[in-house]
């Protein structure tokens, strides 16, 4: 016992491309113990995951490892034969991966996909493969594990019948079937609702104790690592920058990048500082109705034929000047409604007022001179931009349809743009896949403000950033709000975000609004048991992220 | 940051601005380079276009190609003189398949050219708009492949006579249901993405979309699709040559300079051998071609 489980010694990883190699990890020093729960933070990019992944011998192709060596309970598996990995990968040591959604096939049952990995390691352990009946026993015993609810009722259904947490937890038992001495987990909340994060968070932890596994854990979300792992490692461009107690980094960093990330994590139990601000500032006029929606409803018909309504009966209203929070999980029809209040998507029935007039009956021409008044910011920057026009055309193409702006002008307006999103004027040249994932957001945010609009409605537009840079992204949003006069729709699942910027937030389950207000009412004194139950699980993660910035 | 700007404040250069796009051509031709067949289906290609572009300046017998008629040098076999033999004619070979590479490419081209003109923009109606007129479209191309393409091509041609154009014509009308096919599909998936409906929030028009944001990005495997059909349209012209319904006989024609030499086999080997060797290493070329091309230009290849 007094040898580590796993001993990571001056570890570097190069991936040739075309441009020469890549320094993707360099010296690599890490030690895990039986019993540890090692949680390691990093920004996308930071090579944490190519990281774990060499320890589970599946490292990138054309990775060539430069010096040092990963060592698994005595033995060098650096460079192992995929027949020696045979008997380690999956049953030594297992992973769970960051999207549940694509690592079942859904061709088969949940049970059988079990039942083969159990099959599949006793085969490799050469222990001959136990009866049908004796799997799948093993097999409901691992889904009673996990958590879930009727197990033997569950064996028989297929991935699509279930929700991502319960997919999450499948993969989880799957990776329990060859009882791991170490488990793997990469992002494995990531792609979750809040609601659901913790409750999957809460499971690994009472795994961790119940069965006494060791656990290396990636993540970007400080909170998540915070409630899991014992010890910690912050990586930062293929180093580790520093790693000790959780505790102890959380509450007293040292090296510049961890502070700057943990500064960067918006604390949901911060009182935002607009609220002092408007209280300094009293409301001398009636403020005027931007944008309002009466009884607001989409309805989708299924592939059965049945009617699913995904937004139902929704009214709201949007002051101008204000930043208007929209707050659920995913499938509350957040989304739609966003995009049914700029038409994108047509209602099924209900009006939309824009600044006094009626545009839910508008089409053609009409519809069109209308856009330029209300722009969107979607999710997801890195396809929300088109591969093959540069930056200077995605930003300039709003200008090229909607006005009769001539090349030059165009040209100047464009670079005028990317000062205002504070990116250097080259930028025009490049392509979209140069660029960062924040860089990538703030094209999108220029591309939406060319036309001076003065609506803007964002659709989660931090939620696929790291944390450093959406907090950049927010604070900018911010300030151009203040420079051009804008009102905005901020759609998010994350509520300290919608607590640090929102005026007024709704908060929606199932299409309908449960609750809606002035921000801080919501969160200081919600009336109804969603909005609690929802706080409540994101304060969990925030809390144990800023235990040492408070406490 | 603060040295950027300073630099960004001189005009850039051509390489400068377009540093992206010139790495990116470095890195196909890289890959390219890689790939043997690749290579020899791009040598024969650019010898094929070198031939069909200088081909009838540089023959030995340049009126041997108009249908010149030696009869004392008849069926010669192939010598210092004639490398490639002479006909029953006393033409030289060498020359009329060195001259019939311009016919080809012009084949090639215009089936294609027409094909993707027909096939591309009703594809990418059909994928963009959905319901009825997608509906109409593709079952009108379906109707169209479910008759054998050459059959289709010969009634065409029979009813409209003999003859190159003619031949060409009826070849590009059974030629588009394949892009219509491939431009819907890519179409389909392309329209689902993020940057398509970002374009429709700032007010695009549908064509401005399909322009500029669908045709662009259905580029690759339209480009991928036309070097192989070179080919293959190429090959299809041959064999209308051959049963002769194609370019009637003095000219230089491969399909029927075969069709006429079958009837000296074997004695006389050479007179159909080297026709059918040029069809064969043409429509080879092209195929390798468009095998390199779809190896660098399709993304799930694009690892690095």
């Amino acid at each position: 016992m007094s040898t580590p489980l796993l001993d990571i010694k001056d570890y570097s990883l190069d991936i040739g491309t075309f441009d020469g190699p890549v320094h993707v990890l360099k010296g690599i020093n890490l030690t895990v113990n039986r019993g540890d729960t090692l949680g390691i933070v990093g920004e996308s990019g930071s090579g944490k995951t190519v990281l774990v992944r060499s320890v589970m011998g599946i490292g990138p192709k054309g990775s060539e490892v430069t010096q040092g060596q990963i060592t698994f309970d005595g033995q060098d598996i650096t460079r192992l034969t995929e027949k020696a990995w045979g008997n380690i990968r999956g049953i030594r040591i297992s992973m769970i991966f960051q999207d549940p959604m694509t690592y079942l096939n859904p061709l088969f049952t949940i049970g059988q996909q079990i039942s083969d990995v159990i099959a599949a390691h006793q085969r490799a352990s050469g222990e001959g493969v136990a009866s049908k009946s004796a799997r799948r026993a093993r097999t409901v015993e691992l889904l009673d594990q996990v958590g879930m609810r009727d197990p033997d009722q569950l064996f028989d259904q297929y991935p699509h019948q279930l929700s991502g947490g319960m997919r999450q937890r499948v993969l989880i038992a799957m990776a329990l079937a060859g009882k791991p001495e170490l488990l793997i987990a990469d992002e494995p909340t990531t792609a979750l609702d809040v609601t659901v994060q913790a409750q999957v968070l809460d499971l690994i932890k009472s795994l961790v104790e119940k069965l006494n596994l060791t656990v290396v854990m990636i993540s970007h979300d400080i909170g998540a690592i915070a409630t899991i792992a014992t010890r910690c490692a912050v990586m930062y461009k293929g180093e580790i920058v520093e790693q000790g107690a959780t505790a102890d980094i959380l509450g007293n960093p040292q090296h510049a990048y961890t502070k700057q990330l943990l500064a960067a994590v918006p604390d949901i139990e911060a009182e935002p500082k607009r609220v002092a601000a408007a209280a300094a500032e009293p409301k001398t006029e009636k403020p005027v109705k931007l944008l309002e929606a009466h009884d607001l409803t989409k309805i989708y018909k299924s592939q059965s034929g049945e009617p699913f309504t995904a937004v139902d009966k929704v009214n709201l209203s949007v002051a101008k000047g204000e930043i208007f929070g929209v707050v659920g999980e995913s499938g509350s029809g957040k989304s739609t409604l966003a995009r049914m209040l700029l038409r994108l998507i047509e209602p099924t029935s209900g009006d939309i007022i824009f600044d006094g007039q009626n545009i839910s009956g508008l089409n053609g021409e009409p519809l069109r001179q209308m856009r330029r008044h209300m722009q969107f910011v979607f999710q997801n920057p890195h396809s929300a931009l088109n591969g093959r026009h540069t930056i200077g055309d995605a930003i300039g193409e709003p200008l090229r349809i909607q006005t009769n702006m001539s090349k030059r002008d165009i040209e100047a307006r464009v670079e005028a743009l990317l000062d205002i999103v504070q990116l250097p004027r080259m930028f025009k040249y490049r392509y979209p896949h140069e660029l960062s994932g924040g860089q990538k957001q703030r094209v999108c945010i220029a591309r939406a403000i060319a036309l001076n609009p003065r609506l803007l409605i964002l659709d989660e537009p931090t939620s696929a950033l790291d944390i450093s840079v959406q907090a950049q992204v927010l604070e900018f949003l911010q300030q151009v709000r203040a420079e051009l006069d804008l009102t905005y729709v901020f759609i998010s699942h994350d509520l300290a975000v919608i607590r640090q910027i929102c005026d007024q937030t709704i908060v929606m389950k199932r299409g309908q609004i449960v609750e809606q207000g002035d921000t801080e009412k919501i969160f200081l004194s919600p009336a109804e048991d969603y909005t609690r139950a929802l706080i409540e699980s994101g304060r969990k993660t925030s809390r144990a992220a800023n235990i040492g910035a408070t406490g | 940051m603060s040295n950027i700007e300073q630099t960004a404040t001189r005009p850039l250069s051509f390489r400068e601005r377009n540093a992206s796009q010139i790495r990116q051509m470095r890195l196909y031709a890289h890959m390219f380079r890689g790939s043997f067949s690749s290579m020899l289906g791009l040598t024969l290609v650019v010898v094929f276009l070198i031939l069909a572009a200088i081909g009838p300046y540089i023959v030995p017998y340049p009126e041997d190609t108009r249908g010149a008629v030696h009869m004392a040098a008849r069926l010669l076999p192939p010598s210092a003189e004639h490398w490639f033999g002479t006909d029953e004619m006393g033409a030289d070979i060498f020359s009329r398949v060195i001259a019939g590479a311009r016919t080809s490419l012009w084949i090639g081209i215009v089936i294609t050219g027409l094909g993707a003109l027909i096939g591309v923009p009703l594809g990418i109606i059909a994928g963009y708009k959905g319901g009825l007129l997608r509906a109409c479209i593709m079952r009108v191309t379906e109707l169209f492949l479910a008759v054998p393409g050459l059959a289709l091509a010969l009634a065409i041609v029979a009813s409209l006579g003999p003859g190159l154009t003619n031949c060409m014509i009826a070849l590009a009308i059974v030629w588009w249901p394949g892009y219509v096919r491939l431009v819907e599909a890519k179409t389909l998936s392309v329209k689902e993405e993020l940057f398509v409906e970002s374009a429709r929030s700032i007010g695009a028009k549908t064509p401005w979309i399909l322009w500029h944001h669908i045709l662009p990005n259905c580029m690759s495997p339209i480009i991928v699709k036309m070097s192989m059909d070179m080919g293959m349209a190429i090959l299809a012209a041959a064999g209308l040559g051959f049963i002769g319904l194609g370019a009637p006989p003095p000219a230089p024609e491969w399909g029927a300079m075969v069709s006429v030499a079958r009837s000296y086999m074997p004695d006389w080997w050479w007179y159909s051998f080297f026709p059918g060797a040029a069809i064969f290493l043409t429509v080879l070329g092209f195929n390798l071609l468009g095998d390199g091309l779809r190896d660098i230009l399709d993304p799930r290849s694009r690892t690095r």
